[in-house]
């Protein structure tokens, strides 16, 4: 596991154009597994910057326990596309593709949790767009809402703001 | 990846704050759809204070993705979206609404709705509110009535933008105290309706018709009004206006009419308008100059009539300040002579494709535009005549021998007349007679005749110039040296302060320049 994910990372690196690998900095997933990245790969995770900036560079191996080896490798991807600048709306929608729900969760969770500003207002737009026209119903078991009205208060509910509930897009099972 | 399942199944559920921003997102319809989730989120539409009705709002992209172009399915569309507004406005459970936003073609069939939305908007404290009902189609839409009760109590609305709508004939105006901007769009103007408007909208600072049929000659006459803008459109509403305001800052003036006129007569009186944009095909007969009087920013865009005759004189006759003229993709059929005496930049004209064309040019300049307008000035390549007064602080080091380059790219130029003007009289300076010769390689011209040097020019550095010009303008028949004390400044006036800093020598030019005289050239010394 470990070497097939190392092995996708410098694949993934081969754009960066500093060779000198003295100051990479090692990421650690919540399941043990080391990411090597360059510093300004680094930088735009805030969160990971500020462990850097504290103890003034010396630590370069950083653990991420709540971060999974396979959301890490995502986050990476996108930090690498908006360094260069190229992030488009072709690279996002290729992006989104490959993650179903589940994942863009778990990635929303990573990038919130690596404080990732660009990251995070892409997914939420992700998200929007995926619960937009659905049905409540759809809707409740993508956030894990439970519904506590009752049959009859949601009845009159739903006959008040009939013009919402129209028009419904049939729910996709992409869910686990 | 078990494992990894395992760590990710308990914190996989995003927190509510998330939840809540990801539905901020949402479109209308689908976020107050998700008042039916659950009783927590059950009021969560009521945040949204920015509402905007429009048709991806209210329907759906899958739905319904445009108009319908035929007339029952759109009338469908029209009941629809009036009825699901005026639900939304009836159920909404926010406390606060700060703006309203409607962009759909409704009229006066959807009144109660258009009524509901302003009311409950007016009564939870928007200050902003838009009604866009224009129609991109040709259908005959009834437009709805502005007409407003509920606007006669106090309120926090500061900018109201109408469109497609018609103002009622007993619309007072009397509740839009706190309004700061107007903007009519395809209204029907009448002057009684404008009069309770600017008796009654005392804080009233930018207004704007777009469009609008004025049905009667116009009175604007408003003691807060800072930026007005009229812009007709194709419309041909052939009346007077009248704009009287006092504090009034900028006008902005445009119509699409490149040959008619839309209008009879524009009346200015403000005094202390600096700006004025014009953008229409013809400004003679419509805008009487007289009212510019201290503009000092002035843009003309796309003027179509003879530029010289009918625009330049009287804007340089009435507009003393004038700082800033742009002329924008306009027609240049004639010379032009530009002059204003306190002029500092002629923009643009590099798009104007005709520029060569210029034959004369009189300008007005400081020492310190120099270096910019050398620039500037080489590009005029087809000059016959060149005036230049120059007005500023006498310094020994500055020379004139730019001028020297403008005369090279108009070879054709054959009279360049040149007054200086020492602005700072305590900087007056004798006549030294150290002498240093330069050389200005390139210059040879063959066209130039006459070179008249006015007012300050018993310098060396004017004698340099002369001497330049003496000897390399092979056809030169005369030379003229004056030491007028006051001059023309252009716009029917002369300088009234004597401008007594040099001591003119006639002795001293003739000496430094008698030998450079050939047999064809007078060299006139006054």
């Amino acid at each position: 596991m470990a070497e097939e994910v190392s092995s996708q990372m410098n694949s993934l690196s081969i754009s960066e154009t500093n060779p000198s690998s003295s100051a990479t900095i090692s990421l650690v997933s919540g399941d043990d597994i080391v990411f090597k990245v360059e510093p300004t790969i680094a930088k735009e995770m805030e969160t990971v910057q500020s462990f850097i900036d504290e103890t003034d560079g010396k630590i370069t191996t950083i653990p991420l326990p709540n971060i999974s080896s396979h959301d890490l490798p995502y986050v990476i991807e996108y930090c690498e596309k908006s360094i260069a600048g190229k992030i488009t709306k072709e690279f996002e929608a290729e992006f989104v593709k490959k993650l179903n729900n589940e994942e863009v969760k778990e990635l929303f969770l990573a990038a919130n949790y690596l404080n990732i500003k660009k990251l995070l207002d892409f997914l939420s737009q992700v998200i929007a767009d995926r619960i937009a026209n659905k049905s409540v119903e759809y809707v409740r078991r993508y956030f894990g809402i439970e519904n506590d009205f009752t049959p009859e208060e949601e009845a009159k509910l739903r006959e008040e703001l009939a013009w919402t509930f129209t028009g419904v897009d049939p729910d996709d099972e992409d869910e686990n | 990846m078990n494992t990894l399942k395992k760590i990710n199944s308990e914190s996989t559920e995003l927190p509510d704050c998330i939840i809540s921003h990801i539905f901020s997102l949402l479109s209308l319809k689908n976020l107050v759809k998700t008042s039916a989730l659950s009783k927590q989120w059950y009021h969560e539409w009521g945040l949204r204070k920015d509402l905007t009705f429009d048709l991806h709002n209210m329907f759906d992209y899958s739905t319904v993705p445009e108009l319908p172009t035929t007339l029952p399915p759109f009338q469908q569309i029209q009941f629809q979206f009036a009825a699901s507004l005026y639900n939304f406005m009836q159920t909404y459970p926010g406390d606060m609404i700060s703006s309203i936003r409607v962009k759909f073609p409704l009229g006066i069939d959807h009144t109660y709705a258009i009524d509901g939305l302003i009311h409950k908007g007016v009564l939870k404290g928007a200050n902003r509110i838009e009604l866009l009902f224009a129609c991109e189609t040709d259908f005959n839409i009834q437009p709805y009535k502005f007409l407003f009760p509920f606007l006669s109590g106090p309120n926090s609305l500061t900018y109201l933008h109408l469109q497609n709508c018609h103002l009622a004939a007993t619309m007072e105006f009397s509740g839009l105290k706190n309004l700061r901007t107007l903007v009519l769009t395809i209204v029907p103007v009448k002057q009684n309706m404008l009069h309770y408007l600017f008796f009654n909208c005392i804080h009233l600072e930018n207004f704007s018709l777009n469009q609008c049929l004025f049905l009667s000659d116009l009175k604007i006459t408003s003691p807060s009004l800072l930026h007005l803008n009229i812009n007709c459109g194709p419309i041909i509403s052939w009346r007077n206006i009248d704009i009287i305001a006092s504090k009034l800052l900028s006008i902005e003036f445009s119509s699409d009419c490149n040959y008619d006129r839309s209008l009879r007569m524009v009346n200015i009186k403000s005094h202390m308008l600096f700006k004025f944009s014009y953008k229409c095909g013809n400004i003679s007969n419509l805008v009487d100059f007289s009212g510019l009087r201290n503009v000092t920013t002035i843009e003309f865009d796309g003027l179509r009539e003879c530029l010289q005759s009918e625009v330049i004189t009287h804007l340089f006759s009435e507009c003393l300040q004038l700082q800033d003229v742009t002329f924008k993709e306009c027609n240049i059929k004639c010379d032009m002579k530009i002059s204003g005496s306190r002029m500092e930049n002629v923009y643009n004209f590099g798009t104007i494709a005709r520029l060569h064309l210029l034959e004369d040019l009189t300008m007005h300049l400081g020492l310190s535009q120099i270096s910019v307008l050398r620039k500037d000035l080489v590009r005029f390549q087809n000059l016959r005549q060149l005036k230049l007064f120059i007005v500023g602080a006498y310094k020994p080091e500055r020379d004139y021998l730019w001028i020297l380059d403008i005369a090279m790219a108009s070879p054709h130029l054959q009279k360049l007349s040149l007054t200086i003007r020492n602005g700072n009289s305590k900087t007056s300076h004798m006549v030294g007679s150290q002498r240093q010769r330069r050389e200005h390689v390139r210059f040879i011209h063959k066209d130039l005749k006459y070179v008249e040097l006015h007012g300050c020019v018993c310098s060396i550095t004017v004698i340099e110039l002369a001497s330049h010009l003496l000897r390399s303008a092979t056809l030169l028949k005369q030379i003229t040296f004056s030491c007028r004390h006051n001059f023309y400044i252009g716009a029917g006036r002369w300088t009234l302060d004597f401008d007594g800093c040099c001591w003119f020598e006639r002795n001293f030019i003739h000496e430094h320049l008698k030998d450079e005289v050939n047999e064809q050239c007078r060299l006139i010394i006054l």
